[in-house]
């Protein structure tokens, strides 16, 4: 993915889950403005059934962008943006035919303000170049439009004036949401930079320090068995029937160990050390070892909410996950008992659960009678 | 996906960023309404209209030093500068005409809300209130001052008000969001570190499997498999070296130039070569072919990983092939480097190996993937045995793969 197609909230989930709020009160302030519009251009007689009709369609829109806000939401894609613009498109053409013979229309349209409300609203989950060309194009038809209903109708108003307030309004907030998401990635982009450095400074710090560890946990293994039967062995410089004999039997014990090792997966290994005395029922089923499958992003989402859950003290019973192949990939489902209210869940999990969505492919969740269900995709290479 | 800014940093890059967008917004206000000034001067001529465009140039520039600088001292500036335009605009379109019955969008709703975007200078969303809140109270009482003076009357003007509150939501809304995610972060942050450290030891723990193959498990299997009798020198050689390895510090460290270049000094100073000639030693006969050049092309860690690799493929084939000949071919695709081992022996069914038997699990895929790169087998009982690895060829500094400095 480059630069220019990256959004706001695919670089910083957690971060932006403050915006899914705004999203939803704009989207509100958005529909209560051309309500009440609409009902004032009604009264400055446009035509009733239109102009709700009007209304209903550019309800539709912000329906889709708020479903998209939220955590478990379908993500805005590029089309469906596209599709949101000629939706609101469609919604200022009834209701300029609603209107057609009111001189208010052209100096009083609910539209331009309503539509930098949902593009604003929009402009946390698309890249800023998208959000900037498609509201110009949005701004020029709505602009167009108007010129053409101020001139036909002859208003009151110049026609260029009206086209202009129009797209200027539209123009305007794009632009701005647009510079904001463009400001907010690069400085992303350039914290990330620097953590990258920093996290390969980390690692060259611990390196020597891990393979010590890793050194001495393999020198308990041989210095009990392999150092003493060579040593031995080279000072006899014979092979004898039991010589053979252990040397299989040792060998067999090693292969043992490194199967133990190998057959546990980094997911069990946090599990395990994560879980508390009081949460011993902590469960990972990976008997396929897909967990070795999930990449850095997505382990480290799913890290994070394995250790926010182990930190969680209304979790009663500990948790278990299971990871299984599906026709795609693999699913994960991840299920702990939660003795909390849906509300104090949403207060404490959102974030991490808006970084699995952004990092799986797949991601879902239930909440029922205090038992949590996570589900979550990934494609294992 | 980033793990996001550091609480420490977020609040004034969010602050940054969001009065950079409220700044830009502005901007396109003003210059609508400079538009506006222009198309009435030209539609309606018996209109004096070019005060009012003239009077948002001292704006225009203050909000472009006000942008440039992100000061308070330039905050302020641009706020008493805007109060002085929106009543120099606001007069100039209230004496030219008749402002009741239209809607403050077409006439002086633009630079005042301009004037509320001023955005401040603050890193918290409650200091950009203040200065919403100061620069929509300047321009209302500039814009209603400036209306009365020429005699209009004075509407309501719904279209900057709905500005306002929109903005006000915004801000509001950022900071409660964002004491959400200062407490999230921390929780990323730490597993960002542990996948670090979890990742790093991984690679380690690899790298030790194998090498406790390549060494003791190898002299383990090869006593158990001798007859009774003396110890077979090379053996007993080898035992020797494993005990001294074994016992060094530095067994699983990189301190030697773990990333760069190798020195450039042919194909034969390889690892790989190194483990062909290896193999010759121990009688087999290894046929080396294609892109070898290319090998001296590889970093030092894959070099030196795909060596062992290639070293545990030649003795596997010795063990079990029950043939002394193998090829190995190299061919390069600028980003990366395909090696082959291919032997001719009697083959295996590569789902028929026991979870226990490390040589290719661990000596060779399990090295290979940790340096980024990727094997795979095909055998056939009685149809030979074809290894293939996969390993990233290193990228220049201008960003593109290394090109190869000869044939």
């Amino acid at each position: 993915m480059t630069t220019s197609q990256l959004t706001r909230h695919q670089l910083d989930p957690a971060g932006t889950r403050g915006v899914q709020r705004m999203t939803i009160v704009l989207l509100v302030i958005g529909v209560a403005w051309a309500l009440v519009k609409s009902a004032f251009q009604v009264i400055d007689g446009a035509n009733l059934p239109l102009a709700a009709l009007g209304f209903a369609v550019f309800v539709i829109p912000c329906l889709v962008v708020g479903r998209s806000a939220g955590v478990t939401g379908t993500t805005l894609t590029s089309r469906t943006h596209a599709a949101v613009q000629v939706l609101l498109l469609a919604s200022f053409a009834v209701s300029t035919w609603a209107g057609w013979s009111t001189d208010a229309f052209t100096r009083d349209h609910w539209a331009p303000m309503a539509f930098g409300i949902v593009i604003l609203a929009m402009s946390p989950y698309r890249p800023p170049r998208e959000i900037a060309a498609y509201g110009t194009v949005l701004a020029i038809a709505v602009g167009g439009m108007i010129y053409v209903h101020a001139t036909l109708t002859d208003a009151a108003l110049p026609a260029r004036a009206s086209a202009v307030v129009s797209s200027a309004g539209i123009l305007a907030v794009c632009y701005g949401a647009a510079t904001f998401s463009r400001r907010t990635i690069e400085a992303l982009q350039r914290w990330q930079a620097r953590a990258d450095v920093a996290s390969d400074a980390l690692a060259d710090e611990l390196r020597d320090n891990i393979a010590q560890s890793v050194h001495q946990d393999r020198l308990t293994i041989l210095e009990r068995d392999v150092v003493p039967f060579f040593t031995d062995l080279l000072e006899r410089t014979r092979v004898t029937d039991d010589d053979r004999e252990r040397a299989r039997a040792i060998a067999g014990a090693i292969r043992g160990i490194m199967v133990a090792d190998a057959d546990r997966s980094w997911l069990t290994a946090i599990v395990e050390r994560d879980s508390r005395s009081a949460r011993s029922a902590n469960i990972v089923d990976d008997s396929q070892l897909l967990a070795a499958g999930m990449d850095i992003n997505e382990r480290t989402a799913l890290r994070a909410l394995i250790g926010a859950i182990d930190d969680d003290p209304t979790v009663s019973g500990g948790f278990s996950i299971t990871l299984a192949r599906d026709d795609d990939g693999c699913v994960g489902v991840l299920s702990a008992r939660l003795d909390t209210s849906e509300h104090s869940l949403r207060v404490r999990y959102d974030p991490f659960f808006a970084v699995m969505k952004i990092a799986f492919i797949r991601f879902s969740f239930d909440f029922h009678h205090s038992d949590l269900i996570v589900r979550f995709s990934y494609v294992r290479p | 996906m980033t793990i996001g800014l550091p609480a420490h940093l977020a609040p004034r890059t969010t602050s940054r960023s969001f009065i950079s967008g409220m700044h830009t917004t502005a901007f396109v206000c003003i210059a609508a309404a400079m538009v506006l000034a222009v198309v009435y001067e030209t539609r309606w001529t018996g209109l004096i209209m070019w005060p009012a465009l003239v009077a948002m140039m001292p704006m225009a520039v203050a909000l472009a030093l006000a942008e440039a600088l992100k000061t308070q001292l330039f905050g302020v500036v641009y706020l008493v500068v805007g109060t002085a335009s929106v009543y120099w605009f606001s007069l100039t379109i209230a004496s030219q005409i008749e402002l009741v019955g239209i809607t403050g969008a077409v006439t002086v709703a633009f630079p005042k809300i301009a004037m509320l975007l001023v955005g401040g200078t603050g890193a918290r969303p409650s200091s950009g209130l203040l200065w919403c809140l100061g620069g929509f109270a300047l321009a209302e009482s500039a814009s209603a001052i400036a209306i009365a003076q020429a005699r209009g009357e004075y509407v309501f003007d719904e279209t900057t008000f709905a500005a306002f509150v929109v903005v006000l939501f915004v801000l509001a809304t950022t900071l409660v969001g964002q004491r959400g995610a200062d407490r999230s972060q921390a929780s990323l942050y730490t597993a960002a570190r542990e996948e670090l450290v979890a990742a790093l030891r991984h690679k380690i723990e690899v790298r030790a499997a194998a090498l406790l193959h390549d060494t003791v498990l190898n002299q383990l299997t090869a006593i158990s498999a001798s007859t009774s009798g003396e110890l077979n020198p090379l053996l007993a050689e080898q035992i020797r070296q494993d005990l001294s390895l074994l016992a060094s510090p530095v067994w699983l460290s990189d301190t030697e130039a773990a990333d760069g270049a190798q020195e450039d000094s042919g194909w034969q100073s390889t690892a790989v070569y190194e483990a062909i000639m290896e193999a010759s030693a121990l009688g087999l006969d290894v046929d080396a072919t294609g892109d070898l050049a290319s090998l001296a092309l590889l970093d030092v860690e894959p070099s030196r990983e795909l060596g062992r690799a290639v070293k545990q493929c030649l003795v596997n084939v010795l063990a079990h092939s029950g043939t002394r000949v193998a090829e190995v071919a190299v061919h390069s695709s600028g980003t990366e480097l395909l090696l082959m081992v291919v032997d001719s022996g009697r083959g295996f069914e590569p789902s028929s190996i026991g979870t226990d038997r490390f040589g290719l699990r661990h000596s060779v895929l399990g090295r290979i993937e940790a340096v980024g790169g990727s094997g795979q087998i095909w055998s056939t009982p009685g149809r030979g045995t074809s290894v293939v690895l996969r390993v990233p060829m290193p990228v220049s500094r201008t960003g593109v793969p290394a090109l190869r400095s000869g044939s």
